[in-house]
């Protein structure tokens, strides 16, 4: 498979949430919100196919997607 | 460490599963995994040649994990297949022997399936291993219009939120 991105770690610390890859990390304060990996394979059924991997925090109905990377800040539900 | 997901092409009765997250994936007039020109689409003469139906399933197959939410599957939104070639899916709970397709109904266009509207595969929670959510059930259609050859790859994504 093409690409494989190491997939996020989730970690409580206290009402922290933390999700890392080793490299890269975000983290959630609030014990009020949530923190998730968004996960995919795209290219199913083919020799391309790739994984993708989001952390995503969500607060008060905002969304933090990040790959590793980039960040997006939306209230939209992304899918990879 | 997460969960390890594969996808399954599942066939005969028994619903036997093969690893197809990075094999190709070959419609064809015959109910097998196997990737090859035996049992090929045809070209009609009028009216379209049904596939057999693919049975594909998540199956998660070790990895440490939570739960598994809101799986989904969708295409990239242009059937890139080629003139006359139509891709359609739907959800089904509860395996059965994939048979050759003999109409549409049931089924809708797989590539109105996107990032942006995708198929729901089930909502979960998933926990543990082995086979989770519904089976993305497809079958190819080839009509009149469509030209001879196998047809480009087109993408197929499995996405799950996972804790």
């Amino acid at each position: 498979m093409d690409g494989v991105p190491v997939p996020f770690e989730i970690v409580r610390e206290g009402h922290a949430q933390i999700a890392s890859n080793g490299v890269a990390g975000i983290t959630l304060l609030d014990g009020d919100g949530r923190v998730f990996r968004r996960r995919a394979v795209k290219g199913v059924g083919t020799d391309g196919a790739r994984n993708v991997e989001w952390a995503v925090a969500e607060l008060g109905g905002v969304r933090v997607y990040f790959d590793g990377t980039n960040v997006v800040v939306t209230r939209q539900d992304l899918m990879p | 460490m997460p969960a390890t997901v594969q996808i399954l092409e599942k066939n005969g009765a028994g619903g036997t599963g093969t690893d197809k997250t990075s094999g190709s994936i070959r419609f064809k007039n015959a109910d097998n995994a196997t990737v090859d020109l035996v049992n090929p689409m045809v070209k009609p003469g009028a009216g379209v040649d049904y596939s057999f139906e693919k049975w594909l399933r998540a199956n998660v197959s070790g990895g440490t994990y939570s739960q598994i939410t809101n799986l989904k599957a969708y295409m990239d939104g242009a059937n890139g297949l080629g003139t006359g070639v139509t891709l359609y899916a739907k959800a089904v709970a509860s395996y059965a022997t994939p048979a050759e397709a003999t109409a549409t109904t049931g089924y809708v266009d797989a590539f109105t399936y996107t990032s942006g509207s995708p198929l729901s595969l089930g909502a979960g929670p998933f926990t543990s291993t082995g086979e989770k959510g519904d089976h993305l059930v497809m079958m190819l259609t080839v009509g009149t219009t469509a030209s001879g050859g196998v047809t480009p790859n087109e993408t197929l994504t499995f996405a799950w939120d996972e804790i």
